[in-house]
């Protein structure tokens, strides 16, 4: 026998005596292998939904919460500017559950209020003297939510403002902030509608 | 156990009819002028109709644990003590004062701000020498920190550091942790609860001048 075919009937031996107790190997290595779980693809490009996000104040420290609210598209709503469209009006209990992340975070829930403040705020500072529609910007029309506000003592008085850019969100704060307090309204904040 | 903790014990013990009591920070803004701190809670997921709501992050105590260096709500007093850089040597439930504004047999301990390691939070802002942090246990374990910023002549406000801490815990939603901030005497309070202890989560700390 020539010595190639003596390598060749030896491996075919050991192959034989092997794979039985290889035969393991072809099974699962682990049988919880999460195939019921589908893989998470996100779609970059896929429109914005939409977001309206709320600015409310805790009088006590000057707190400011963005409460940001996101609402589900309808079937036939289609994006605008890659940018899917907000609803034209909220109800108020959208309103009252953004006011309640500063209320339940609050050391009294009575002094939360909406963030876009009327002139005169500091001497009734209380929620009558607020207004829930200019203090809240929606994601289809705008990307930053901006506040301005001076100082009355202690207490914050703020205007809110929203814009394409956080520079031009701030400028509307502002101007809103100073045509309606007739003050000077330095001190500023501003976040993306739909969060970080 | 040395002077310091004594003394630390002593102070709350004195004052137990008392006891109870991120992330991200706002950008800034493209001002000169000063700029404030935005807080920013968990998204609200809204249906089409906007008739029903939920939280639109799933958030776990995992959450809570990977800001505090592990500490879950329900651990021991021991077991907390003993997550501690500097554990109180001895420490047991039954030598812990009462937190008498609570209902129920709820007891404490305390650690200055500067020992409390991963519970101290680094915040941004001076926090003064006697700033601590209060643990507050019932029967069932850990329910609440209460951080405790007083101002002293070190630093005159702490205004920033207790927003600094309370920045953590805001965008954790309210039923993970219960976080709340407010201001008692010369100290600023942040409060960080369990939120299944329902009614005694709100609870405030007063604090009382001597």
């Amino acid at each position: 026998m020539r010595p190639s075919w003596l390598i060749a009937a030896l491996a075919l031996l050991t192959a034989g005596l092997l794979l039985p107790g290889g035969a393991a190997i072809a099974g699962p290595q682990a049988f919880d292998l999460h195939l019921n779980v589908p893989p998470i693809v996100a779609d970059s490009k896929a429109p914005a939904g939409c977001t309206v996000t709320y600015l409310i104040d805790d009088t006590a420290n000057n707190d400011v919460f963005a409460a940001r609210m996101r609402i589900a598209s309808a079937e036939t709503d289609s994006p605008v500017n890659n940018r899917m469209p907000c609803p034209a009006n909220m109800p108020p209990r959208v309103g009252d559950r953004a006011m309640d992340a500063c209320q339940s975070r609050a050391g009294d829930p009575k002094q939360c209020v909406f963030a876009d403040m009327a002139r005169g705020f500091e001497r009734e500072p209380n929620i009558n003297n607020t207004s829930e529609i200019a203090s809240r910007c929606s994601s289809d029309k705008f990307s930053d939510i901006g506040v301005a506000c001076w100082m009355s003592g202690k207490l914050s008085v703020c205007d809110v403002g929203c814009g394409n850019s956080p520079k031009e969100a701030v400028a509307q704060a502002q101007a809103r902030c100073q045509e309606k307090q007739q003050h000077s309204c330095p001190v500023t904040a501003t976040v993306p509608i739909p969060g970080p | 156990m040395d002077a310091r903790r004594t003394a630390m014990l002593l102070m709350l013990a004195a004052s137990q009819a008392y006891a109870q009591p991120a992330p991200t920070p706002a950008a800034p803004a493209p001002s000169s002028g000063p700029v404030k701190r935005i807080f920013l809670p968990p998204p609200v997921q809204w249906d089409n109709a906007m008739l029903n709501f939920r939280s639109a992050l799933q958030q776990t105590a995992t959450d809570f644990a990977n800001l505090t260096g592990g500490l879950a709500f329900g651990m021991s007093a021991a077991q907390v003590n003993a997550s501690l850089p500097d554990p109180y040597p001895g420490l047991s439930w039954t030598d812990l004062p009462l937190a008498n504004e609570y209902p129920g047999e709820v007891r404490y301990f305390g650690v200055p701000l500067d020992r409390a390691g991963a519970l101290r939070m680094n915040p941004t802002g001076c926090t003064g020498g006697t700033s601590y942090l209060v643990l507050l246990f019932t029967d069932k374990g850990l329910f609440r920190l209460s951080y405790r910023l007083i101002a002293d002549k070190s630093c005159t406000d702490t205004n920033e550091a207790a927003q600094s801490i309370f920045a953590r815990f805001v965008p954790i939603t309210q039923a993970v942790v219960m976080s709340a901030r407010y201001r008692t005497g010369n100290a600023q309070v942040v409060d960080v609860t369990d939120p299944t202890v329902a009614y005694m989560a709100s609870v405030r700390w007063r604090q009382v001048s001597n």
